[in-house]
């Protein structure tokens, strides 16, 4: 699913020795739940943002569901980004001027050649948000919902296309531990669903929900293991 | 990103920011308004001013006049006469479609008449000229009026002349002859036939025309002067009132000068049209009137020399060359046509100016909205990062900058046209309370098609400009810095 080989990346500005990864060689196979941890500033971000097709200014190669990123022009990567990858980020990132339905129903605007599902894309909006628990919700503004209705239209809208990869940045970051609690387990629930979860965290019970932990420090992989769960 | 999509984005984004949107598009709906006014304006009042005071489609060539030229000096008198072979030369020319000349008295007239409009007869020096009835035949409510009625009539029976003439013995209408008496000579002879002195026969009226201007400009002056005023009550006239009304003109015989031989003769003249060729204060006959006039009392070289030729113009942008090429042949423009060249010259100057104004204001306009744009962006940083995380690549954040400037140009420029337009209705309304004034037209606005394109065009350029560098700033912002704080 995943493939990274020898990848280096050095922010424009940063001085010649100062890489944000390091030589980052990786494999992560399709249906994987994996966490990635790190103190802050370690490369998580970094590293995640090469996956999901954001940054393209690296050093070595990156594949993912089969695509040489970088062979892919601003439109295919864009296309890439649009229906292979979901993305769920710590502040959820909704835009507060559409509803619930509009904001999981936004990647379909961008969508170009035949559709990567079968449904209309506003029905398997409501149907997911539905499924979520929020068919109440549909019409209402992001800024009337709470933090963890929030991250549940996020994670709706990731799944619009039924993209294979999920990559969420600190998806609990913003959440007290409760609702954290929901969306990890939600997260589980998906992995088993066949989607292969990359998660960036710092918290200790959700790396432990994962099967496989990442240790990154200084921009490096340190350890490449299994977790507590399962 | 289908049309579709890019347009509900940028009608939400649109809809959001309308604060700031309508703050910039007042600086747009001001300098289309004024653009939409004062080309209207310029439009208008080119209408007025070349359509119907000067005539801009035809070219009027008249002989050259030597002004203390070297032609004078050297004795040689004036230029070429213009006669027939010259007006076929210039007929010749490319962009020429057709030569009208004309032809003026070489010799004094008198009018009287008036009576049954002003109360009085009134008497004045006539000036007149003649023109070829086609040359206005496609503009005269009875074109068939206008035309020389002393042409031979083929007749069978007295039915088949004219008032005044029976069939004779050779098959031609002929003129019947009359008592010649001062008091009866309108009613010896039938219907609009009368009895000539010269000739004691019936004879007909001669057609003529006067030029718009001139009820326009009696109505505009003398009448509005003297209308309300006690003793010399002047009405405004119609020119329903006026058709029809006949004068009498003594040919030969000046008011202020003495008749030089030949005699002269009285006939009648009779109202039967109004056009912009004719003479501007004067009547205008068929020119075979004039032609015959002339050949009696100046002889044959008066009878075959026109005083101008107009030239009939296939469009407008050959009449610079056309000029050209008259002049190059020894002739000059008749001062109306230098005058309306002039007068098109300085609208022509004064519409650039105000053009150039109202794009000063729409430009500073563009650069607000490319102030208000960065702004924007800056504000939607981590926005646009999302949306790029969503599938939008470049090309769609541009396409969506741009399409929000297109839009706030183009309802900046549908209301600029229609600021404009109503401060058009307003100026003629307030124009309206003003008193007449010759040439005064209903509006002076004229608000051509190619204006609506422009103004509402030229809004959407300029917002489209003003939002080309953000457009750009935007679509070059890195997707992933966006989305980090
Ligand atoms: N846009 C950027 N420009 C310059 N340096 C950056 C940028 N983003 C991150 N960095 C640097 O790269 C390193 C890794 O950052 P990041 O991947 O965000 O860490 P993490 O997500 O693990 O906290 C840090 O030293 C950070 O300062
Ligand atoms: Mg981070």
């Amino acid at each position: 699913m995943i493939r990274l080989t020898q990848v280096e990346k050095r922010y424009p500005g940063a001085a010649a020795g100062e890489l944000a990864l390091r030589k980052v060689s990786l494999q992560i196979d399709e249906g994987e739940l994996v966490a990635i941890v790190g103190t802050s500033g370690s490369g998580k971000t970094t590293l995640l943002n090469l996956i999901g097709g954001l940054d393209r200014d690296y050093r070595g190669t990156v594949e993912v569901a089969g695509h040489n990123l970088a062979a892919l022009n601003d439109r295919k990567m864009a296309d890439f980004r649009n229906r292979h990858v979901g993305f769920v980020f710590q502040h959820f990132s909704l835009l507060d001027h559409l509803t619930a339905l509009e904001n999981v129903a936004l990647p379909a605007a961008f969508l170009r050649g035949p559709a990567p599902i079968s449904e209309d894309p506003v029905a398997r909006a409501r149907a997911t948000l539905e499924e979520m628990g929020l068919g109440s919700k549909l019409g209402e503004n992001p800024n009337n919902l709470s933090g963890g209705q929030k991250q549940r239209v996020a994670i709706a809208r990731a799944l619009l296309f039924r993209p294979k990869l999920l990559l969420c940045d600190e998806p609990t970051g913003s959440l007290d531990s409760t609702t954290g609690a929901q969306i990890i387990e939600q997260f589980q629930a998906l992995n088993r669903e066949g989607y292969t979860v990359v998660i960036i965290t710092h918290e200790n019970r959700v790396s432990e929900a994962a099967r496989r932990i990442i240790r990154i420090e200084d921009g490096r992989i340190v350890d490449d293991g299994r977790g507590g769960a399962q | 990103m289908t049309a579709g999509s890019l347009a509900r984005l940028i009608g939400q984004n649109v809809g959001r920011s309308k604060k700031n949107f309508l703050m910039s598009g007042i600086g747009i709906v001001v300098g289309i308004s004024t653009f939409v006014f004062f080309i209207g304006l310029s439009e208008g009042i080119k209408q007025v001013v070349l359509g119907r005071i000067f005539l801009v489609d035809q070219v009027e060539v008249v002989p050259k006049r030597f002004d203390a030229g070297a032609g004078g000096l050297l004795g040689l008198g004036g230029g070429r006469p213009l006669d027939a072979t010259v007006a076929e030369e210039l007929k010749a020319l490319p962009g020429v479609v057709d030569v009208y000349p004309k032809m003026k008295f070489t010799f004094p007239t008198r009018g009287r008449g008036g009576g049954s409009l002003f109360g009085r007869d009134v008497y004045a020096e006539l000036v007149a000229d003649g023109i070829e009835p086609r040359l206005v035949a496609d503009e005269l409510e009875h074109p068939g009026a206008f035309t020389d009625r002393e042409v031979d009539t083929a007749c069978q029976d007295d039915k088949a002349c004219p008032d005044g003439q029976t069939c004779g013995a050779a098959g031609q209408c002929e003129k019947q002859a009359c008592d010649y008496d001062w008091d009866t000579r309108l009613t010896a002879c039938p219907g609009e036939s009368y009895c000539a002195e010269d000739t004691k026969r019936c004879e007909l009226p001669i057609p003529v025309l006067v030029s718009n201007h001139l009820l326009e400009l009696y109505n505009g002056s003398l009448a509005t002067a003297f209308g309300g005023s006690g003793g010399q009550k002047m009405p405004r006239l119609s020119k329903s009132m006026v058709m029809g009304f006949q004068l009498w003109a003594e040919f030969n015989k000046s008011y202020i000068d003495r008749s030089r031989g030949k005699g002269s003769i009285t006939r009648r003249l009779k109202l039967v049209g109004f056009s912009d060729k004719a003479i501007s204060v004067g009547v205008t006959l068929p020119l075979a009137y004039v032609r015959r006039l002339n050949q009696r009392y100046q002889g044959a070289e008066a009878a075959a020399t026109y005083h101008s030729v107009i030239l009939k113009v296939s469009d407008q942008t050959q009449v610079p060359a056309i000029v050209k090429a008259v002049k190059d042949q020894g002739f000059d423009l008749a001062d109306k046509t230098e005058n309306a060249e002039r007068a098109a010259d300085i609208i022509k100057t004064v519409e650039s100016v105000f053009a150039l104004v109202s794009f000063i204001i729409v430009g500073i306009a563009a650069i607000n909205i490319s102030q208000m744009f960065f702004m924007l962006i800056a504000q939607r940083r981590r926005e646009i990062g999302l949306l790029r995380a969503l599938g939008a690549s470049k090309l769609d954040v541009r396409a969506l900058i741009l399409g929000e400037a297109g839009l706030i140009g183009l309802l900046g420029g549908i209301a600029g046209v229609a600021a404009g337009v109503g401060f058009a209705r307003l100026a003629d309304y307030v124009a309206n309370q003003l008193p007449e004034f010759p040439y005064k037209p209903d509006t002076f606005f004229t608000f051509p098609a190619w204006l609506w394109l422009a103004a509402i065009g030229g809004a959407m350029l300029f917002c489209l400009l003003g939002a080309f560098f953000p457009a750009n700033a935007a679509a070059r912002q890195h997707p992933a810095a966006a989305l980090t704080q």
